[in-house]
């Protein structure tokens, strides 16, 4: 004999199926909605690797601004040492001027030691020049005016921080602009004086102008200016290849983060078109289900009994 | 032996109140085909129904209840460590956009911002309130365990008291059912309620279940027979604060047995304790690694100038969970750097990277190494999700057979109202084929009384 099929079973039997469908058909659902990875259990390794990926989600986020805010310091840094060193530059020009012939009387050489004197205050305040309130050039103690004048018309870097040109970390900024690279993003004020206090050299120059020592002027006072160009002009190229290395970095963080939010959206999110599939399949199952189930379930002998 | 027409139309009387016996039977069938508790009854078909009434018979299968309560008390294990489970998972969140988690990352992040931009009170800010949203997750989550741990330890007092209740329940019930043989329709009523509530004490301890040849029943929990003849043992909880329960007024009183109750003490002693001390550890660890690096410069105390307190960061008492950001913390009185300089970042950026230093803590429900605390907190969700998967699959099978086991059941003894029908028409049909023969026997005798001239 076979086995007894009882209304309990059948109706035991529906119950489990039309709740096993209905949970599937939810969790389509779910899926439809970005939502495959609520609970650590639907799949813990999944669950795990979106951790890591948003943890570098964040972590790209946050680099990505440091580098533009890395790129501002350096390009303010840059157009002030740019600016200082065309200054120096016409120093020099007025200094080589002093040579010339037309130059040869006291009032001439007056007027190129004023411009000269002119030059090197303007050059102190990009020296001294502040972003978003912190002064670039102050190393560490962004909070302090780096240089003040001397007496003697010379300049005085007064922080202690970055005061060491010979040292390459002192009162080095550094920002990350890549997970793990690190790009300095100032200039230390002492690096400014590595080869000497050209601002002193500038008031020896209008000194000897006006007191009429022309070679001094020409010897002395050139090749000076010649070294603090030179030292001024390698520091600025070194913020360019900073600043490249920032641009390109900067667009290995998009990609990346590009990549990882992917990577986050396939694993958490689930591919739409399948999502979307399993969801219209799990509800024509139950719809089915239910049907068959409402029309066969109170069906028995007894229907057919009465009359 | 001589039969007379007496004798027969006795007979058709009997067999019309059989016929009527067993349409009651069908009809109490049918009225409770919907009980899942109910015993299928069939009329006892054998000889001496003709002489001392007709007797009913419970299609009950002790093998088949002994596989489903088997089956029940795995359920009943399963079935509270995968809700209790389910419940700590949730106080985790979303692991990958919410949570505890997130915040983790944000605090050690804005510690990084501050080691690139250590002047900017922003950035400062920021990094108090990240410590302050990391405590108060981390707090949260605690608390949120602890709810999920009184939770835990409520529904055990409430089943405790539910199992004494049903124990003392079938005690009385094995007073009042009356010996086997002939049952009767009452016999069998009180029968399927004792049945129900060995199904559902089954559920709660995975006890075992022997009839015995009075009639009563022995209840076998953990190979203790807490039910047997005048012995009634009853459970009862130690006075701890995450109790335990015992046997009263027995030498040997720890439970043995499985099922509810034993799930909810182990999920309790086996995963949400462990992960509250464990959680309670990595805080504590990350807040006392973060002061290691004395990151703030509040105001000296002139009664307690070496008070230590005036360069925490976070605040760290003996009680569990008892962290809290130093109200002495704000954006002047961190130091991002040793130098003090206004844009040295450095010591900020040795914070940032315990976020990635392996040697914070040891966990106690991973144990085996030195973890980070990006690490430690990665496995301990990924400990928690495989194990509420564990439970759940574990569930899901003691489910399926437990699926199986009612469907043998209801196979065997649950209604079938096609069956009833047709019992139906088989007591009609009898019912009238007796009053046929009553029919018969009286024209029969009319025959004889005409034939000798009576009428």
């Amino acid at each position: 004999m076979g086995m007894r099929v009882t209304n309990g079973m059948m109706w035991l039997s529906a119950q489990g199926d039309l709740s096993r469908l209905r949970q599937a058909y939810a969790k389509a659902q779910a899926a439809v909605n970005g939502h495959v990875l609520e609970r650590p259990s639907d799949d813990p390794e999944r669950v795990v690797e979106s951790m890591d990926l948003s943890d570098v989600a964040t972590k790209l986020q946050r680099v990505k601004r440091s580098g533009q805010d890395a790129a501002d310091w350096l390009s303010n840094s840059e157009t002030r040492l740019t600016s200082v060193i065309d200054q120096l530059q016409s120093a020099r020009d007025y200094a080589v001027q002093a040579g010339s012939a037309a130059a040869q009387n006291p009032a001439a050489q007056e007027q190129l030691a004023n411009q000269i004197i002119m030059l090197r205050d303007s050059m102190l305040s990009d020296m001294n020049a502040q972003y978003k309130g912190q002064y670039l050039f102050s190393g560490w103690e962004t909070d302090k005016q780096p240089f003040t004048a001397t007496a003697t018309g010379g300049v005085k870097y007064e922080p202690t921080s970055g005061a060491d040109p010979t040292n390459p970390t002192d009162g080095v900024i550094s920002r990350e602009i890549a997970p793990g690279l690190l790009v300095s993003t100032n200039v230390p004020g002492g690096r400014l004086l590595a080869t000497g206090d050209f601002m002193a050299q500038l008031t020896d120059l209008a000194n000897n102008l006006r007191s009429g020592n022309v070679g001094a002027v020409i010897n002395d006072g050139i090749n000076h200016l010649d070294t603090a160009l030179d030292n001024l002009t390698t520091i600025r190229s070194e913020l360019g290849v900073r600043q490249n290395q920032i641009d390109q970095y900067g667009k290995f963080a998009d990609d990346r983060l590009l990549q990882v939010q992917q990577r986050l959206t396939d694993i958490s999110g689930g591919n739409m078109e399948e999502s979307i599939m399993q969801m219209t399949q799990t509800q024509a199952a139950y719809q089915a289900a239910l049907s068959v189930f409402s029309k066969t379930l109170p069906t028995s002998l007894l229907d057919y009994m009465m009359r | 032996m001589q039969l007379n027409l007496a004798t027969a139309l006795n007979g058709a009387v009997r067999s019309m109140q059989a016929a009527q016996f067993a349409l009651n039977v069908n009809s109490r069938n049918i009225a409770r085909a919907n009980d899942p508790t109910y015993t299928r009854q069939r009329v006892m078909t054998d000889g001496s129904s003709l002489t001392s009434g007709p007797g009913i018979q419970r299609l009950r299968d002790a093998f088949l209840d002994t596989q489903y309560r088997l089956a029940a008390g795995s359920e009943g294990e399963a079935g509270v460590q995968k809700d209790v489970l389910s419940q700590v998972e949730d106080v985790f969140g979303d692991p990958v956009t919410g949570g505890m988690g997130t915040t983790l990352t944000q605090f050690f992040d804005q510690w990084q911002a501050l080691a690139e931009d250590p002047a900017d009170p922003i950035t400062r800010m920021q990094v108090i309130s990240a410590g302050q949203s990391f405590v108060t997750e981390a707090r949260q989550a605690y608390s949120q365990l602890q709810n999920v741990n009184n939770s835990v330890n409520s529904q055990l007092a409430d089943k405790v008291h539910q199992l004494n209740d049903k124990l003392r329940q079938v005690y009385d019930l094995n007073l009042s059912i009356s010996d086997a043989g002939r049952t009767n329709v009452a016999d069998a009523d009180l029968r399927d309620k004792r049945d129900a509530l060995l199904d559902e004490i089954a559920s709660m301890t995975g006890a075992k279940v022997r009839e015995n040849a009075d009639s009563t029943v022995s209840v076998i929990i953990g190979n203790k027979p807490v039910l047997d003849g005048p012995t009634l043992k009853q459970l009862t909880l130690t006075a701890e604060a995450d109790p335990v329960p015992v046997w009263q007024d027995d030498a040997v009183g720890a439970y043995t047995g499985s099922g509810q109750i034993a799930g909810l003490v182990a999920v309790r002693d086996e995963q949400v304790k462990p992960i509250m001390a464990d959680l309670d550890k990595f805080a504590k660890a990350i807040a006392n690694k973060v002061n290691s690096y004395a990151p703030v410069n509040g105001p000296v105390d002139p009664a307690n100038p070496t008070d230590p307190k005036r360069t925490q960061f976070f605040l760290v008492g003996l009680g569990q969970m008892d962290i809290a950001v130093n109200p002495m913390v704000n954006q002047n009185t961190l130091v991002p750097g040793y130098s003090g300089d206004a844009a040295d970042g450095s010591r900020a950026r040795d914070i940032a990277n315990v976020a990635d230093d392996q040697s914070l803590m040891e966990s106690n429900i991973l144990p085996g190494r030195q973890l980070s605390p990006k690490e430690y907190y990665r496995d301990l969700i990924g400990f928690i999700g495989s194990t509420t998967q564990a439970a759940n699959s574990a569930q899901d099978i003691a489910q399926a057979h437990i699926d199986a086991a009612q469907q043998h059941r209801q196979s065997e003894w649950g209604v079938s109202l096609d069956e009833e029908a047709s019992g139906l028409m088989l007591q009609q049909q009898a019912f009238a084929a007796a009053a046929r023969v009553i029919n018969t026997a009286n024209d029969m005798i009319n025959s004889l009384l005409t034939a000798v001239g009576v009428s």
